[in-house]
């Protein structure tokens, strides 16, 4: 054991970042271990038995609230987000690699929408949306609610990555005679991908669960958020849970194809390299 | 002149108000390896970037084969670049790599890869086509870019320090492999270097630059038996940089100090204060007087061994500083120390006047 060569905050600081671990994970735990209540059992411990049996009520019509709407509502909104994010956030970084007129005061305008609470914009755009006569919507305020959360996160995402991205490629592919165009198609984008990748994940996660944005901009029919914080107050059952886990379960889904995409390209590139007698 | 003759005339690049490269005047033999020495931000690297179109210039023309190709885009002009870090692209093998202006040209994949290969077997890795740049050791990502350089029958590569990023051993490996496929191929190379090492092994002419501006062009020979100025001995090294007045005896380092001059048509004429370089090997050093020794002694500073000579530091009463290479052979016979007095003496014609840098006379 190398305990002899630890340093003196070691211990103290191992225990609390170990407490931080629990307070992140522990109630995501909690609520999983909680889903599987028995039949009798109720919201909170102790346990009444196991059982799968919150997960079929789920799939069974509810007294109250509408899983499969608000579901593929989030689901449908989330996909608009990523995409649109994506898109927007890598013509913005692109067009930040140069110094354009009134850069750093768009970049400015971009960022007051992060420093803004949340609440406040949603509150704003529900407003306009009223004033302007026009009925407020998931697809349609709720979706502009979001991108203005989405966005200025890609474009920062962007800014790193364009930072570290070595112009000598560009310069590379120029000399060889590749055209703007090809230049990007065939060099930058393969380069950038998984970062653009990234963005899009984070964009439809950050639309996914966004809650404050959505409160006052979408109108008549919920994302799943709204419907889970609606059902909080009615519903009294541990379904509720295992709606909570089933969600998790599929963002973390989502994350670990990402990954393990990333892991089997790389993968697939080494084997195709062939390992011969070294030349030098 | 033949295929592949590069020339740059007043060729001027600022940036804002900071002029890069002044005004320079460059004509560069085809099928000859040319490199442009100097130290970082002298300006060498900016002129390369200008020769391939991947800068700007302010002022001037640059002409390739006697075509003027100042304003044409870089694959227009006949030239391929090798970059510094050799800028492989990570997502494709080495095969795709170097057929990557094929397949730009809209070559058909069975024939580029063909093409791709023929080459990839000049610099031998033929056996590493399939391999991703990240699987490659710097020598053999160099080939690989090597070969990407030449896969369009360029007239002129230019390579921007494309050995300084390999350890030693392998850089004087990858050095020879250079010569010799620019001898193969008969094409004109550019090659931007720091180290006057490398382009003493490599160059048959040596373009000396200095804040933005040519200082001396010839053959590693002229280079370093007659620098031209004190900043090239002093950049080269090997030299000692001896500064004096002109008078008709000589040159009048200190009162008591006159060194005979070289009997020279190129001898500056009515210059008050004149520079001349003296190379460390041709200055004879022993303990006690001999013919042709100065008369006063000078004290010995410090004694280096270096294998094939020593490098003994003396300095005099009178300010004098010369840095000696003694041959270890004599030094053997008669070991200087630190602290002893030591005779020096060489010959007036080693000594080479230079001048002050400007244009050329």
């Amino acid at each position: 054991m190398a305990s002899s060569t630890r340093k003196p905050g070691f211990v103290p600081l191992t225990v609390l970042f170990i407490l931080f671990l629990i307070f992140l994970y522990g109630p995501t735990l909690t609520i999983g271990i909680l889903s599987f209540q028995g039949p009798n059992g109720g919201l909170t411990f102790p346990m009444n038995g196991v059982s799968l049996h919150w997960f079929r009520r789920l799939f069974e019509t509810q007294q109250v609230g509408d899983f499969g709407g608000s579901l593929s509502r989030s689901m449908l909104l989330g996909l608009a987000v990523m995409l649109c994010t994506t898109l927007f956030s890598l013509l913005a970084g692109l067009a930040y690699r140069r110094h354009f007129r009134g850069s750093t005061g768009l970049f400015y305008l971009t960022l007051v929408s992060l420093i803004l609470p949340s609440i406040l914009i949603s509150l704003g755009i529900g407003i306009m949306f009223d004033r302007l006569s026009l009925a407020p919507g998931w697809y349609s305020s709720a979706f502009g609610a979001h991108l203005t959360w989405t966005l200025p996160f890609g474009l920062l995402i962007m800014f790193a990555v364009f930072n570290r991205f070595n112009k000598a490629y560009e310069a590379a592919a120029i000399d060889m005679g590749a055209s703007a165009w090809q230049t990007f198609r065939l060099v930058v984008l393969p380069l950038i991908l998984p970062s653009l990748i990234g963005v899009g994940l984070f964009g439809f996660t950050l639309s996914y669960d966004e809650f404050a944005r959505t409160l006052m901009t979408a109108g008549t029919f919920n994302t799943l958020p709204l419907e889970i914080y609606g059902m909080t107050t009615n519903v009294t059952t541990p379904v509720l849970y295992a709606l909570g886990t089933l969600t998790t379960l599929f963002s973390f889904s989502l994350v670990t194809l990402a990954l393990l995409g990333i892991h089997l390209v790389r993968r697939r590139r080494r084997a195709a390299a062939l390992t011969p007698e070294s030349t030098l | 002149m033949n295929k592949g003759s590069v020339e740059l005339v007043g060729v001027v690049k600022r940036y804002g108000d900071n002029l890069a490269v002044s005004e320079i005047n460059l004509a560069i033999a085809g099928g000859s390896y040319c490199c442009l020495l100097g130290p970082s931000g002298c300006g060498k690297s900016t002129t390369l970037r200008m020769i391939a179109g991947h800068e700007a210039v302010s002022e001037g023309d640059i002409l390739l084969n006697n075509r003027n190709v100042t304003d044409l885009p870089p694959r227009k002009r006949g030239t391929a670049m090798m970059f510094q870090n050799y800028a492989l692209f990570p997502h494709l093998s080495s095969l795709d790599n170097v057929a990557f202006s094929l397949k730009i040209a809209g070559v058909d994949k069975a024939r580029r890869r063909a093409r791709a290969l023929e080459m990839l077997q000049l610099v031998n890795m033929e056996s590493y086509a399939d391999a991703f740049p990240e699987q490659l050791s710097g020598g053999q990502q160099q080939r690989v870019a090597l070969a990407r350089a030449l896969i369009n029958q360029p007239e002129v590569i230019l390579l921007d320090e494309p050995l300084s990023a390999l350890d030693p051993f392998l850089r004087t490996r990858m050095r020879a492999e250079l010569k010799r496929i620019q001898q193969q191929l008969g094409i004109t190379f550019i090659h931007v270097t720091h180290s006057q090492e490398e382009a003493f092994a490599l160059a048959d002419s040596v373009v000396v630059m200095n804040n933005g501006s040519i200082e001396q062009i010839d053959n590693p020979q002229g280079i370093f038996r007659t620098p031209r100025t004190a900043f090239v001995a002093g950049f080269i090294g090997g030299h000692n940089i001896l500064e004096g007045r002109l008078t008709a005896d000589g040159l009048q380092i200190s009162d008591d100090r006159t060194l005979t001059l070289p009997a020279s048509p190129h001898a500056p004429a009515n210059i008050e204060q004149v520079q001349v370089s003296l190379r460390c090997d041709h200055i004879r050093v022993s303990p006690s007087p001999f013919d042709a020794a100065q008369p006063l002694p000078l004290q010995v500073e410090s004694v280096e061994y270096q294998g094939s000579y020593v490098h003994v530091r003396t300095r005099a009463e009178d300010g004098l500083q010369l840095s000696i290479h003694q041959p270890d052979t004599e030094y053997l016979q008669a070991p200087l120390h630190p602290g002893d007095q030591a005779y020096v003496g060489w010959r007036p014609d080693d000594l080479n006047p230079l001048q002050q840098p400007g244009p050329r006379v």
